[in-house]
């Protein structure tokens, strides 16, 4: 039995790809969540079970490695399969390659749990879900496994000095068929608040544009807590967690307004690299130089 | 089937959906894109060749059927084979399923030109594409 599965194949768009000319991370997590589909149904979670049932897998928490970037109209395929069952929590994986160049592009580690998604309460693992689960469950030695997160992750609890970087309001088409906002568009809202940070430090994106610089996320950690519906009011809080020679680290809390509950924590790695090289050079130094007692790590 | 490829696999998302409450027309044609990515690569026209060598293929004729509606959630992908190369053109023969029960819901054979994006005209074939095409072009089968 194969158990590292087929889970996607497509390409990058030119509408894909950001102002640092090669696709923006939403569009990996889109392509992630289409995996993770294939990945239900080959645990018998098929698309007409889920709507039947309104349960299904929801992400818990998601560890993303982005590897090597890609540009318009390259080819991608994803494979994931699933690492462990313990308890009632799937840990498995997806993996997005490039086809061009024959590298991984990205890394997707998640664990998950069964889920009621109207009332979004975390259910036991059905017995049939589990035993197909178990039947898939494989360490895969020979596929890529990250490292642990490298650093403190961002606390489940608000920390000072973390500035608005993102506000609205989650919009109809930004959900899925329950309501709930898809996992692209969460990546999205911390795309966005990057431009918000290199404000926040004092760059400009002209300052940014005459240096020839470009920023890339290297390392994302997820944590949901909370759900996210339809035309929730949600607020983005953002800090820096730290910068250092060539990496910069910061944190985001996702914070539903309806409720004030903190939907999402995620910790963020990046570097700086040359437009035209595409290779990481040294911080701005208006990073380095930001002030010591406001960086986030303090706190954590 | 023989000479066909996987070129696609992924979802419908619900704002693909339209007031029928099916997929609309215009993203099966947002998943040909996607495979089309793959087969450009299959046949030897890289993202590279494409942006350096300023060539591209351009969809000059398309035949569509729709055989089977497709609702949010629903998971597919999708199959591709070169069937056919004239001079200029290239023939792609695309079968979308529905990845639950392998059933048909969407073909589309379409024929592209291959384009001088400078001077926006077809030209003929380069030698490289035309020899990876007698490789690749298998017959079509007709779906029902």
């Amino acid at each position: 039995m194969n158990k590292l599965l087929p889970l996607y194949r497509g390409g990058v768009e030119a509408w894909e790809c950001d102002q640092m000319r090669h696709m923006n991370v939403q569009f990996y997590m889109s392509k992630g969540s289409d995996a993770f589909a294939h990945l239900q149904n080959a645990l018998g979670l098929s698309p007409s079970t889920i709507r039947a049932t309104r349960k299904g897998l929801r992400f818990k928490t998601i560890r993303t490695q982005y590897k090597s970037e890609v540009h318009a109209g390259t080819a991608l395929y994803g494979m994931g399969g699933i690492r462990e069952v313990s308890g009632d929590i799937l840990t498995g994986f997806i993996h997005i390659f490039d086809a061009i160049h024959g590298r991984l592009s990205a890394v997707y580690e998640f664990t998950a749990d069964y889920a009621d998604y109207d009332t979004d309460a975390s259910l036991p693992l059905p017995g049939d879900i589990r035993a197909a689960a178990e039947e898939l469950t494989d360490p895969h030695p020979d596929v890529f496994h990250p490292e642990p997160f490298a650093g403190t992750l961002m606390p489940n609890r608000p920390l000072d000095h973390m500035f608005e970087s993102t506000r609205g309001s989650v919009d109809v088409w930004e959900c899925d068929q329950f309501d709930h906002i898809e996992m692209r568009h969460v990546v999205g809202y911390f795309s966005d608040a990057a431009t918000h940070i290199i404000n926040a430090v004092g760059l400009t994106r002209e300052i940014i544009r005459s240096r020839n610089l470009g920023s890339a996320a290297l390392d994302y950690y997820s944590e949901f807590h909370a759900p996210i519906r339809k035309s929730t009011a949600i607020l983005l809080k953002s800090g820096l967690i730290g910068a250092e020679k060539k990496i910069f680290r910061f944190g985001h809390n996702l914070i539903n307004m309806d409720t004030g509950e903190l939907a999402v924590t995620t910790t963020v790695i990046g570097v700086y690299f040359d437009m035209t090289t595409r290779k990481s050079v040294p911080l701005p130094k208006e990073f380095t130089d930001y002030p010591a007692e406001k960086l986030l790590k303090a706190q954590m | 089937m023989s000479g066909y490829m996987e070129s696609y696999r992924g979802q419908v998302l619900m704002r693909e959906c339209d007031l029928l409450g099916h997929m609309n027309i215009q993203y099966y044609g947002s998943r040909i894109s996607l495979a089309m990515c793959n087969m450009f690569h299959i046949i030897g026209m890289d993202p590279d060749d494409l942006k350096n060598g300023k060539r591209g293929l351009a969809v000059v004729q398309q035949d569509s059927r729709y055989v089977a509606e497709l609702h949010a959630g629903d998971i597919i992908h999708m199959e591709s084979a070169v069937v056919g190369s004239s001079k200029k053109t290239v023939t792609v023969d695309h079968r979308l399923y529905n990845s639950v029960d392998d059933g048909l819901v969407f073909a589309s054979r379409m024929t592209a030109a291959y384009m001088d994006l400078e001077s926006r005209k077809a030209i003929p074939l380069s030698d490289a594409i035309r020899l990876k095409l007698v490789d690749l072009i298998t017959d079509g089968e007709d779906v029902a």
